[in-house]
């Protein structure tokens, strides 16, 4: 036995003692300590100076004892020097005789060491008794939790919208970060404030109030509630507020998640794309207008068609034209407004580029409202899909008729110029007549000789003899009918002498050889004396003077390869008395600048040689004078005067 | 009328030309043939007798000057131009280049038929000339080459044994070749096979023997 009291033995002898038997107090003390080892909680009693009285199985599995620490100092072993203030706390309990609490963290495990006093039989505070409870599941559950709250509170910090949590009374409970960055608050100001006060009272809505109370009651979300709200950081803002009921099994609190959304971006942007809209419409109607317009008003007459050919749009101009409106064109079908005449090539030309896709050209003659028909060239161009297949037919009516009208007044005044050149002058009368009537008259001598051959032979050839005869006849008379044409032709032109601009006559002259000017590509340059009096003289033949000299000009130049074809025309009036037009080429020259006027002369291989002899023969009957100036490679100047009308002069 | 009987074209373009000409020659007994145009004369196939050309000189399309120019073959007939113009440099022109005469309208029967007359006169003698070298031309075709070889030394007089000489070969196979040269050219005298041979255009020896 030791010396020491240990509580066991105290007990023990306790036990002893109260039964008044050994024998009985020994087998009370091994069944007491037969339970202590028995109970998974590990027991240490401790003396007062510290020292350990005694620990059970639990105490030597657990913390790790073994039994030579019976007796050692609390501080000497290991799991209990892990706390620091126990011998201290050990004092306060056997001081008072309260017990108090202590956690613990061992190796893996966590626990909650009770220290409580230890009393003996004589209810003597001996040391402390201390109870390890073991709390290592517990306190791994907590630190999940705490885990699980952190990372929920960080998921809720990302969300980019505002979010808070309100008590059943309004009163704000907690927010995101996204919350509090928005509304420039802080956690603290916010706690319990009720929702109606933040952000000015803005929240402070009847309906909103209303929905959260029914929500609350009623639980199914409503609409959300969109306010407009000026924020410190961003500005005027737009937010949509939605409220939903949150609860919790096994919780009778119900809370309120309040979601803000800002749409003020997409309030924006629709009200931008609202916008563009509106004026791409307004664009769109304008540009339809002018294009509509555009087509009514231009000066031409537009019409479309179906892929089939059949008309189904005409521009108000054609309608104006006709004086008809669409419903008339339907009903009486296109043909009907044509030139009878253009009608069947119409139709089908038409009928050919509708079938075959090809672009329509055509001059047809229109119907105008007053019964003239107009000449018009008809376009018609076939518009296609991506497949290639005509969609529809559009088409344009170009009025021609002025300049028909304009091109039979130059083939006219062509054909005048010619008749002139036939009638100038008495020459060329004579070689009119020449070449008229010497056909005939060969043919008249001819037969003369064989009809008194064939009555001079043996027997006489009668029947051929008649025949020439009456050859001579016909042939005769053919030669007294090209005489009367002529006179005819010379009574058609008679002289008309008037006032005349020599410039104006020049740029006629020009205008009407413009096409052979092109053809032959020769360049004209004209230096015309704007002080140019006027002279008195047939227009006719005037033109017919310049006409032929201009001719002259450009076929000298037709060898000419090797140099620039150049015809340069300049009048002036260098002597008050008369008006001076010259005309120079850079041909090849003459040889002869007199013998040129003569008729019958000529250096061209196809020419009658009656061109300058004209001109003289003109320039002759006016008074004037013409001359041509010829030098080696430099071609040949033609150079005519005409005396100026004297009352026309200052 | 016998077949050689000599007939005469007629290109102008005017109807009553033709007509008239057509008439008055037909009444001179000779045979004519009248053309619109030098294309329709050109594609006509011609008889093979004594002819001439009565040929316009204005003619539409191919004028008289060009026709005249297109027929400078050997047996072209003879032209006489008409023109209704006195067009001096077209007369020397279409004369310079061989037309028989050139009339302006309107020209007398006797001028006509004048010109008609020589241009036959003229084809005839071109045609008998044009026979005469062909039957030659025939005759020299028969010769052998030894013997064309020879004929140059017999016209030009060299006796036979200067010949032999000079072409290495003997005297009598000369003798032999000049025999057969006389019966093929079926020339009765020497002087007769010289004027042949001139016809025939042989040229003299350019290197004659010593």
């Amino acid at each position: 036995m030791t010396t020491q009291r240990d509580p066991v033995n105290s007990a023990r002898t306790g036990l002893e003692r109260a039964n008044g038997s050994d024998a009985a107090t020994n087998v009370a003390a091994s069944e007491l300590i037969n339970i202590l080892d028995a109970v998974e909680v590990p027991v240490i009693v401790l003396r007062r100076d510290s020292t350990i009285s005694y620990f059970n199985k639990a105490g030597a599995d657990v913390l790790g004892l073994s039994p030579s620490d019976t007796g050692r100092a609390s501080r000497d072993i290991p799991v209990l020097a892990a706390m620091p203030d126990l011998e201290k706390q050990c004092s306060d309990v056997i001081a008072a005789g309260a017990e108090s609490r202590v956690n613990l963290h061992h190796g893996e495990k966590w626990f909650i060491v009770r220290i409580s006093p230890h009393t003996n039989v004589d209810l003597k505070v001996t040391g402390t008794v201390l109870t390890f409870t073991n709390v290592t599941a517990f306190h791994a559950s907590i630190n999940q939790a705490i885990h699980e709250r952190e990372f929920t509170k960080a998921i809720l910090n990302t969300v980019a919208d505002p979010l808070i949590v309100l008590s059943a009374d309004h009163r704000i409970q907690t927010g995101n970060y996204a919350f509090y960055t928005m509304f420039g608050v802080s956690r603290d100001e916010t706690q319990g404030l009720p929702l109606w006060e933040l952000g000015n009272g803005v929240l402070e809505l009847a309906p909103f109030r209303a929905h959260l109370k029914e929500m609350l009651a009623v639980g199914p979300a409503r609409q959300p509630v969109e306010v407009d709200n000026v924020f410190t950081v961003k500005g005027l803002r737009t937010l949509v507020v939605d409220a939903h009921p949150l609860s919790f099994p096994g919780h009778s609190e119900r809370r309120i998640l309040v979601t803000f959304r800002d749409v003020t971006e997409r309030k924006q942007a629709e009200a931008g794309l609202r916008e563009l809209n509106e004026s791409l419409e307004k664009q769109v109607r304008i540009r339809t207008e002018e294009l509509s317009s555009i087509i009514e008003t231009i000066p031409g007459l537009v019409w479309c068609a179906a892929p089939d050919g059949e008309l189904n749009y005409l521009n108000r101009r054609i309608l104006e034209y006709t004086a008809t409106n669409a419903d008339d064109w339907a009903r009486l079908g296109w043909t009907c407004f044509l030139h009878p005449d253009d009608v069947e090539p119409t139709v089908r030309a038409w009928s050919n580029a509708v079938a075959t896709g090809q672009p329509y050209d055509n001059q047809i003659r229109l119907r105008r409202s007053d019964g003239v028909y107009r000449w018009f060239s008809v376009h018609g161009q076939a518009a296609r899909d991506i497949d290639d297949r005509v969609t529809r037919w559009y088409g344009l009516f170009i009025d021609i008729c002025d300049r028909k009208t304009a091109e039979e007044a130059l083939r006219n005044s062509q054909t005048q110029l010619s008749r002139a050149t036939r009638t100038a002058t008495v020459g060329e009368f004579a070689a009119a007549i020449a070449h008229e009537i010497n056909q005939p008259l060969a043919a008249v001598v001819t037969n003369g000789h064989a009809c008194l051959r064939w009555l001079s032979t043996q027997p006489p050839g009668l029947a051929k003899a008649q025949e020439a005869a009456e050859r001579i006849v016909r042939d005769g008379t053919e030669a007294g009918e090209v005489v009367r044409r002529i006179r005819a032709l010379f009574k058609h032109a008679p002289l008309e002498k008037i006032e005349l601009d020599l410039n104006e006559v020049i740029a006629e002259v020009l205008h009407l050889l413009s096409g052979e000017i092109a053809k032959r590509r020769v360049g004209v340059e004209t230096e015309l004396a704007d002080d140019l009096p006027t002279v008195i003289g047939d227009r006719v033949q005037l033109q017919q003077l310049v006409f032929n000299l201009l001719l002259n000009g450009i076929e000298a130049m037709d060898p000419i390869l090797d140099r620039p074809k150049k015809l340069s025309i300049r009048t002036t009036h260098e002597n008050p008395e008369t008006a001076l037009v010259k005309i120079q080429d850079t041909g090849v020259g003459l040889e002869d600048s007199e013998k040129v006027f003569e008729a019958f002369f000529t250096t061209k291989g196809n020419g009658m040689g009656m061109g300058l002899a004209i001109c003289r023969s003109i320039i002759d009957a006016h008074h004037g004078r013409l001359w041509a100036a010829s030098a080696e490679g430099s071609g040949t100047t033609f150079s005519f005067t005409l005396p100026v009308e004297t009352s026309a002069r200052p | 009328m016998n077949p050689d009987s000599p007939i005469v074209f007629v290109v102008d373009d005017d109807f009553r030309v033709r007509e008239s000409l057509c008439s008055l020659i037909t009444s001179r007994g000779l045979h004519v043939a009248v053309f619109g145009s030098a294309a329709e004369f050109l594609e006509c196939e011609k008889p093979d007798k004594p002819a001439c050309l009565i040929l316009d000189l204005q003619l539409p399309g191919t004028s008289g000057l060009e026709l005249q120019h297109q027929l400078t073959n050997g047996d072209a007939p003879p032209i006489v131009f008409i023109s209704g113009h006195g067009d001096i440099p077209s007369s020397v022109r279409a004369m310079k280049a061989g037309a028989i005469e050139f009339l302006s309208k309107p020209f007398s029967e006797q001028e006509l038929m004048h010109a008609i007359d020589n241009a036959i006169t003229i084809d005839r003698i071109a045609r008998q000339k044009r026979t005469e070298l062909a039957e030659l031309q025939r005759h020299y075709g028969l010769l052998t080459p030894r013997e064309r070889e020879v004929l140059p030394f017999v016209v030009e007089g060299y006796a036979n044994k200067v010949t032999a000489a000079d072409l290495g070969i003997s005297e009598i196979t000369i003798g032999v070749h000049r025999g057969q040269i006389m019966r093929k050219m079926a020339a009765k005298s020497l002087a007769e096979l010289v004027r042949m041979a001139d016809k025939l255009g042989i040229h003299r020896l350019t290197n004659p023997p010593k």
